[in-house]
């Protein structure tokens, strides 16, 4: 069910473009994990710093880059968004939106998790990681609210 | 069967529909989250430190080795001016492989001051710039820049970053993370500093 004044199709639609947005913030910290040359760009202070998060050790996992899982998470959530937006309904078992939500909601648990480990483990905070967090949470609410 | 295959693989259907209201909606909220990416990785509002040309701005700070060291007190010597943290991996590299040779060779006619700014890892502290020295044989001077206000003073805002400064205290060149070309980067500034 829709929210009232915007359309299925809208809703979709936003979907694929909070996904977007997503893809290029994680693209962006997979690229400044690879450029060890200098620090990050957006360090605030010591604790708003990308840059304290990017050389912690949960910033890879066996040399991959964590932020490169965010990729791959928002291009699903992306092709998901778009297929729908095409008239698939359904996807294998699935509802196309149920995929989208249950991809939505790991996404969600995932940067959840890492959340944490900033506020607690690490003590710094990665402003972009964040953003990161509150664009899949943007769709899961769209998802989970409103595209049921 | 066939039956079943048709119902796992559906057709696409007319495509949910549009609306202007929604596009104008979805265009105000990408505006919103293009600009906050903006601010975040740019952030225009950051202090952006003297450029080439200008006077490197007067500091002073507690050596690793106790002490004081102050940057005008250099007046007559150009000085390598390298900030650093001693948990970047950029700065282990650089210190091991370039700066400490340039030392070698320039130490007689360049100061060398690193000030650390703590920006990854662990809270630095004089001990821990001390093994830094140690193991990367780098014995000119450190300085702790604690507060960070001469990092602000400087717009540093990665690291490494070295100022090559003249001997009337004017930045000459500055250098941003390990160079590519290492050693002859950093000669080729100094040879300008020394007028060669």
């Amino acid at each position: 069910m829709a929210r009232e004044g915007l359309s299925r199709g809208d809703l979709l639609l936003l979907v694929a473009v909070l996904a977007a947005f997503g893809i290029a913030d994680s693209l962006y910290l997979t690229w400044q994990w690879y450029d060890t040359a200098s620090a990050s760009w957006c360090d605030l202070d010591t604790y708003f710093s990308c840059t304290k998060v990017r050389e912690s050790t949960f910033a890879a996992i066996g040399g991959v880059p964590t932020a490169i899982v965010g990729v791959a998470g928002f291009a699903i959530l992306l092709s998901l968004g778009l297929l729908a937006l095409r008239g698939r309904d359904a996807l294998g078992p699935w509802p196309t939106t149920r995929w989208l939500l249950a991809f939505a909601s790991s996404g969600a648990a995932i940067g959840f998790g890492l959340t944490l480990v900033e506020v607690f483990v690490i003590q710094a905070i990665c402003i972009l990681c964040v953003v990161g967090f509150a664009l899949v949470l943007w769709i899961l609410a769209v998802a989970g609210i409103w595209l049921r | 069967m066939e039956a079943g295959r048709a119902a796992k693989v559906q057709r696409p259907r007319p495509a949910p529909v549009v609306t202007r209201r929604g596009v104008r909606l979805i265009a105000a909220v990408s505006i919103l989250v293009a600009v906050v990416l903006f601010l975040i990785v740019v952030n225009p509002f950051r202090g952006a430190g003297p450029n080439v040309g200008q006077q490197a701005p007067d500091f002073t700070l507690s050596t690793s080795m106790g002490g004081t060291v102050t940057l005008s007190a250099f007046r007559g010597t150009p000085v390598l001016l390298e900030f650093m943290d001693v948990d970047c991996p950029a700065c282990q590299t650089e210190a091991g492989n370039v700066l400490s040779s340039l030392f070698g060779n320039y130490s007689g006619r360049i100061r060398f001051l690193s000030v650390d700014v703590s920006f990854v890892g662990a809270t630095d502290t004089d001990a821990r710039i001390n093994d830094f020295r140690t193991r990367y044989n780098t014995p000119w001077e450190y300085a702790l820049d604690g507060s960070g206000s001469v990092q602000g003073a400087y717009g540093v805002r990665s690291t490494p970053t070295t100022f090559i400064v003249d001997r009337n205290g004017v930045i000459l060149q500055i250098l941003h993370g390990s160079q590519p070309t290492g050693y002859s980067a950093y000669a080729a500034a100094l040879d300008v500093a020394l007028g060669i």
